[in-house]
């Protein structure tokens, strides 16, 4: 029998529990960051079910309306905010994203130990505002309701202005690095594409998030003084709340997309042994994508009231969007093509990606149609989009990275075989729930309604039916990683065979990384064969 | 070379400016704001012999917050608004 | 990584943060812009309630307070540090003498001008009073080029300041 491997790593070079919370290493942050979103994601998973179950029949099945209307804001808010937002920045880019660029740390190690209780502040501050009363205004808080109704608005905002703070500090932590840390020889176009998903997403955050901090200030003020900014009663304007609510929510839906994205674009070349088609495509679609989503935030505001010029600007600038993503998605494609492709889990969650995050992002467009919007506005085919981009798409993505990186953090490999079946049962399962979801919405059925008429019970029975497959799948992706941390340390330091400087070191890595500074030396995705490499 | 002359002659004009704001109202105020926002900017926070990044970083910010304001702004002159009471408190009954 | 290097990235980081800032108050003057569109009249009243020569006293603590710090950055000599907290503290004394002045006959937040006028002086104040926190803990500590770094964020709040002063105290 083989000795259990006892080599220094970053796990186990120094050891109490104040070696973990007083750290400054960008990897055991990562791993503790890793932790609490996997809880926020049950958390909101467990609203969601709850959702779903209340949606079997019309009328009450297990809670009363209001209770409802807590509900799935609850699960708005913690998904959002807890989980979708930070998951892959501040765990897989916080592991990823110094060793791919060949360096130590972050820019700001102390900065980002901070960053993470800073996180948990605003994770408890949300969390007793769940418990002392909740919050029943939707995850948007759209004014004048959420200025004047009960529950716990207050501490709620002060929750998320607090996260805000721990996203902004993340995001300059990034930057930061990118600009400075980089292994000599590694130019800004010789680095992977994740980097510049990271760097993309942290662009967005320094810039949009204080738009949602001054907007929380001022809904707590109008909460509190009545100061009368959004209520018309007092002069106010409650559209002014929905354009500054939105100038930083259509934004940070691309925080949450492009780090998947660029997981995608790491993922693909490996597995497909082919260097990645079109890099500099993929880097500029992803600054356009940053750019563009800044112009668009009108498009959740068709039937609002604003003025129809406003509209059709926005309605204009939503098709637009789409352009960078769809050459992405090509040039994936075209990586793939005639590529060396293997099967592994990383690879298949990345292809459900590409599939799932194709159709979210077409049935955007349909709601970026002014004359068909008036029609989808507020019903479930809306759920369905954002459902999909954001679960067939980020969570996907977020799934794909967790078990490409896996073994590199872990030193472990997980069951490939338990793999697929969770992927497929995950596969299935989203698209019971989901797809049914764009049908439900089409006939008519209206968006965090409570009740709805008898015609769309078995469409929203199926839709629950499909919530327990997937989340049976997601708790089979939780017991088999669980499973192999019981394993011996023996994952191989580059599994896949990738090219990016994260695999040239032990898996899993050193505390200090690397042994000696690494020099890039070939470009990433490079899979020519070696004496015809530069 | 930044010397301290450089500052000190530049706070004199922003304190003259200022001065000047003093017996103007509405657009001039602003106007002579932005000058001395201008002046200030290029001298004390070095854009003009700085890092051509932290213009990059400055101007991308102010950037963000005139398209926030224009967008916002086109959006309330087209609608049309019902006149609004005069706010409470203010004075005028 | 060499010293230079990490002063670079504080730098940097700082122009983030600073970028950051702009947007952060950014709302608040499309806010105010925006609201007082439709109330010209009853802003222009309201206006007329605040002292004037308190804001001009506030702007010239706020440039005084840049130049002393941008001296403390080319001479490292501790008495512009000072300077700079004394402006600080200025500032901040006239900003409540000016609040007082607004309390007592009865103003409150609740009035939509008032409203803006506390949360946009409130929110810079606040900042001030973090920054005549980093400058004194500068002063007291000893400092490097890390006075350049408080320099910039001063810097910030005084063109913010630049801005406030004529949107609240003149414009109309």
């Amino acid at each position: 029998m083989a000795a259990r491997k006892r080599f220094p790593n970053y796990l186990n070079q120094s050891r109490g529990w104040r070696s973990w919370l007083l750290t400054t290493d960008h990897k055991r942050i990562a791993v503790m960051y890793l932790v609490a979103v996997l809880t926020a994601f049950l958390v909101g998973g467990i609203f969601a079910m709850l959702i779903r179950i209340e949606h079997l029949t019309p009328g009450q099945t297990i809670m009363t309306a209001e209770q409802y209307n807590r509900v799935f804001t609850m699960h708005g808010v913690v998904m959002v905010f807890l989980f979708v937002i930070p998951a892959i920045p501040v765990s897989l880019g916080n592991f990823v994203l110094p060793l791919m660029l060949g360096a130590k740390d972050l820019a700001f190690p102390r900065l980002n130990l901070a960053a993470f209780y800073v996180y948990l502040l605003g994770a408890l501050f949300t969390i007793t505002a769940m418990v002392t009363g909740g919050v029943d205004t939707g995850w948007t808080f759209y004014t004048p309701y959420s200025t004047t109704t009960h529950g716990s608005v207050g501490l709620m905002t002060m929750g998320l202005f607090i996260l805000g703070i721990s996203s902004v500090i993340t995001a300059i932590n990034f930057m930061v690095t990118i600009h400075q840390m980089r292994a000599p020889g590694m130019g800004w176009f010789e680095m992977p594409l994740f980097c510049w998903g990271i760097y993309a997403t942290s662009v967005i955050q320094v810039l949009a998030t204080p738009v949602l901090g001054i907007t929380l200030v001022l809904l707590l003020m109008e909460r509190v003084f009545q100061m009368g900014i959004f209520d018309s009663r007092l002069g106010g304007d409650p559209i002014l709340f929905q354009h500054f609510f939105w100038f930083y929510a259509h934004p940070v839906v691309y925080v949450m997309i492009l780090p998947g994205m660029a997981i995608i674009s790491e993922i693909i070349p490996t597995f497909s042994r082919k260097t990645i088609f079109g890099y500099k495509a993929i880097a500029y679609s992803t600054l356009a994508i940053a750019g563009i989503g800044f112009l668009v935030w009108g498009h959740h505001m068709f039937v609002a009231g604003q003025s129809e010029l406003a509209t059709v600007i926005f309605s204009l600038l939503t098709f637009l969007v789409a352009i960078p993503s769809g050459v992405k998605v090509f040039n994936w494609l075209a990586t793939m093509y005639r590529g060396s492709i293997s099967f592994e889990a990383p690879m298949l969650y990345a292809i459900v990606f590409i599939l799932l995050f194709g159709i979210g992002g077409l049935a955007g467009l349909f709601l970026g149609a002014l004359s068909v919007d008036v029609h989808l506005h507020d019903t479930y085919f809306v759920v369905a989009h954002f459902h999909f981009v954001m679960m067939g798409g980020t969570v996907m993505a977020f799934l794909g990275g967790l078990h490409y990186w896996w073994p590199k953090m872990t030193g472990r490999m997980y069951s490939e075989k338990a793999a697929r079946v969770a992927c497929a049962l995950i596969f299935v399962g989203f698209n019971m729930t989901f797809l049914t979801q764009f049908v439900l919405g089409s006939r008519g059925m209206p968006r965090r309604y409570y009740t709805y008429l008898n015609q769309f019970q078995p469409l929203h029975a199926f839709s629950t039916f499909g919530s327990w497959v997937l989340g049976l799948g997601l708790f089979v992706v939780l017991a088999y990683l669980l499973a192999s941390l019981r394993k011996p340390m023996d994952a191989p330091g580059n599994p896949w065979g990738g090219t990016t400087l994260e695999w040239t070191t032990q898996s899993p890595p050193l505390s200090e990384n690397f042994v000696e500074p690494p020099v890039a030396e070939r470009l990433p995705y490079d899979y020519r064969p070696a004496e015809t490499s530069a | 070379m930044k010397t301290g002359r450089n500052y000190f002659a530049t706070y004199l004009v922003l304190v003259a400016l200022a001065v000047g704001m003093m017996f103007t109202r509405g657009a001039a105020s602003l106007g002579l704001a932005a000058i001395q926002a201008a002046c200030f900017s290029l001298v004390f926070l070095e854009l003009r012999h700085g890092r051509q990044l932290y213009r990059v970083i400055f101007l991308t910010g102010l950037a963000f917050f005139v398209l926030l304001l224009s967008i916002c702004f086109i959006d309330a002159v087209t609608r049309e608004t019902v006149q609004p009471q005069i706010p409470r408190g203010t004075g005028l009954r | 990584m060499t010293d230079g290097d990490s002063s670079e990235a504080a730098r940097i980081g700082m122009w983030l943060f600073l970028a950051a800032e702009i947007m952060l108050f950014g709302g608040l003057f499309v806010g105010f812009a925006l609201i007082r569109m439709r109330h010209e009249e009853a802003f222009a009243a309201a206006r007329l309630h605040l002292h004037r020569s308190l804001g001009f006293l506030c702007s010239l603590a706020m440039l005084s307070g840049s130049l002393s710090i941008a001296m403390a950055a080319e001479r490292a000599k501790r008495r512009f540090l000072v300077a700079t907290l004394l402006c600080g503290v200025v500032f901040l004394a006239a900003l409540g003498f000016d609040y007082a002045s607004v309390v007592a006959p009865g103003f409150r937040p609740s009035q939509l001008f008032f409203g803006f006028y506390f949360v946009m002086t409130g929110l810079h104040g606040l900042h001030v009073l973090g920054g005549i926190a980093v400058v004194a803990w500068l002063a007291v500590r000893g400092y490097g080029r890390r006075i350049e770094l408080a320099g910039l964020y001063w810097h910030m709040l005084t063109l913010l300041w630049i801005f406030l002063f004529p949107l609240l105290y003149l414009a109309a």
